[in-house]
C-alpha cells in the first residue's frame, strides 16, 4: 500500500514536470539574402570582390557600413517590416570608389517556429532593381528566401 | 509547479485519513452498496479561476455505478486560458468531454463505500485560439527593428479539436452520508488534433499544456460529489 502511494507520486512527478521552454541556440531564425559574385565575361565562373562596403539606407539615412574583403559570396539582412530594402554597394578598386545602388523588393511573411522561439520572417517574390556602374547584370536564382542556404541572387561584374 | 506541490500535500492527507480515520468494527453481515448517480464539481479548477489571473475554468464530474466495483464515468468542462510569454501572447478556450470507466481496487470494510480508482477515459475537446502578439526571431540586428509584432486584429483560429486517451488514478472517500471527496491524477496521450494554420495547439482545454515533441500530458482533479442513490444491492 505504501509502495503504491510513492509509485503514484513518482509517476505524477515524471509526467507533470516539464522542461523549461528555451529557444535553442541555433534554431533557424529570419533568413538573410545570399549574394554570389560571378564574372560578366565568363558568367559560369565566380569572380571575387576585393574590397566592398555595403551600406543600408532608409530615406537617404545611411546605416553602418558592412565591410567584405576578398569574397565571392556575402549575406545581407533584409528589413522585415517593409516590402523593400535599399543598399549602396561601394566597390573600392585600387584608388577608385564606384557606387551602385541596389533595391530588393519582396513580400515578407511570418512563419511559426515553436512555443519558445515564436515566429521567423521569410521573404517571397524577390525582385531587384539596380544601377549599373560596376554591377553589369543581376540574376535572381531563387525568389524565395527561406533559410536553406542557397544563393538567391547572382551579381555579374 | 507550486500548484502541483499543493495537490500532492492534499493527496497525502487524503491517504492518511483513509488509514487512520476509520474506526469501524468488522462484522459478519453481507455488505450492501448503494447504486445510483454521482455528480460533482472539480474544486481545483474553481480555486485556480480565483487564484490565477489568466485562467477561467469549470469542470463537472459524474459517474454511475454498474457493479460493486465498476462505474461508468464522465467529465465535462470548459477552460479559458490566456498565455503571455516572451515569444507569444495568445488565448486558448473551449469545452471538453471525457467518457470512460472507473474501476475500484479497494476492498471496503463493512458499511464503508470508499474507492481507490483506476480509470480510463477518451477525451475530446472543441476549442479555438486567438493570437495577439508574437516575437520574430532574428539573429541580425542591423536594421534596429523592434521584433515584437502586435497584431491590430488578433488572428483567430476556430473549429479546432483534439482527441486523447487518458489513464486516471484516484481516491474517492465518503466523508458524510452520500457526499464524496475525491482526488485524481491523470496521465493522457494525445491521439490526434487539428492544428491551426501557421500555429500549433499549445494548450488544449481538458488536456492542458501540449509539449513540443511529446504527446503525453498530465492533469489533476480534486472533486466533491454527491450521490443520488437509486437502489441498494
Amino acid at each position: 500500500m505504501i509502495a503504491k502511494k510513492y509509485l503514484l507520486l513518482l509517476l505524477i512527478l515524471i509526467v507533470g514536470c516539464e522542461p523549461d521552454d528555451i529557444c535553442v541556440e541555433g534554431s533557424t531564425g529570419t533568413s538573410e539574402l545570399i549574394i554570389i559574385f560571378h564574372d560578366i565575361d565568363n558568367p559560369e565562373s565566380r569572380k571575387e570582390i576585393q574590397n566592398l562596403n555595403v551600406v543600408g539606407s532608409i530615406n537617404q539615412n545611411d546605416f553602418e557600413s558592412l565591410v567584405f574583403t576578398t569574397s565571392d559570396s556575402i549575406t545581407l539582412p533584409l528589413r522585415k517590416f517593409s516590402s523593400s530594402t535599399n543598399y549602396k554597394f561601394v566597390l573600392n578598386d585600387e584608388n577608385n570608389m564606384i557606387v551602385d545602388e541596389l533595391t530588393i523588393f519582396y513580400t515578407p511573411n511570418d512563419i511559426f517556429i515553436n512555443r519558445a522561439c515564436g515566429f521567423k520572417t521569410i521573404f517571397e517574390e524577390l525582385n531587384v532593381s539596380y544601377s549599373s556602374n560596376w554591377i553589369k547584370n543581376i540574376v535572381i536564382l531563387n525568389n524565395t528566401l527561406s533559410g536553406n542556404n542557397n544563393a538567391n541572387i547572382k551579381i555579374l561584374h | 509547479m507550486r500548484i502541483l506541490k499543493y495537490y500532492i500535500k492534499y493527496l497525502i492527507i487524503l491517504f492518511s485519513c483513509n488509514l487512520f480515520c476509520q474506526n469501524q468494527v468488522k462484522n459478519d453481515t453481507v455488505n450492501e452498496y448503494k447504486y445510483g448517480f454521482r455528480v460533482g464539481i472539480d474544486i481545483s479548477k474553481q480555486i485556480r479561476t480565483l487564484i490565477e489571473d489568466n485562467y477561467k475554468g469549470i469542470e463537472f464530474v459524474g459517474d454511475y455505478r454498474l457493479t460493486k466495483n465498476l462505474y461508468l464515468a464522465s467529465e465535462i468542462g470548459n477552460e479559458n486560458k490566456h498565455i503571455d510569454l516572451d515569444a507569444l501572447k495568445y488565448n486558448s478556450s473551449g469545452t471538453y468531454i471525457k467518457i470512460g470507466i472507473d474501476y475500484n481496487v479497494y476492498k471496503n470494510w463493512t458499511g464503508m463505500d470508499n474507492q481507490i480508482i483506476v480509470g480510463f477515459r477518451f477525451g475530446r475537446s472543441q476549442h479555438k485560439k486567438k493570437l495577439f502578439s508574437y516575437n520574430v526571431l532574428d539573429y541580425n540586428n542591423y536594421w534596429n527593428e523592434d521584433n515584437r509584432v502586435t497584431l491590430n486584429d488578433y488572428v483567430e483560429h476556430n473549429n479546432l479539436n483534439a482527441n486523447w486517451a487518458e489513464l486516471q488514478f484516484g481516491v474517492k472517500t465518503e466523508i458524510i452520508n452520500n457526499f464524496f471527496m475525491g482526488i485524481s491524477l491523470q496521465v493522457h496521450y494525445l491521439i490526434s488534433d487539428k492544428d491551426p494554420t501557421n500555429f500549433e495547439n499549445l494548450f488544449i482545454p481538458g488536456f492542458n499544456k501540449v509539449l513540443t515533441n511529446n504527446r503525453y500530458g498530465s492533469g489533476i482533479n480534486y472533486t466533491i460529489s454527491y450521490r443520488l442513490p437509486l437502489y441498494k444491492k
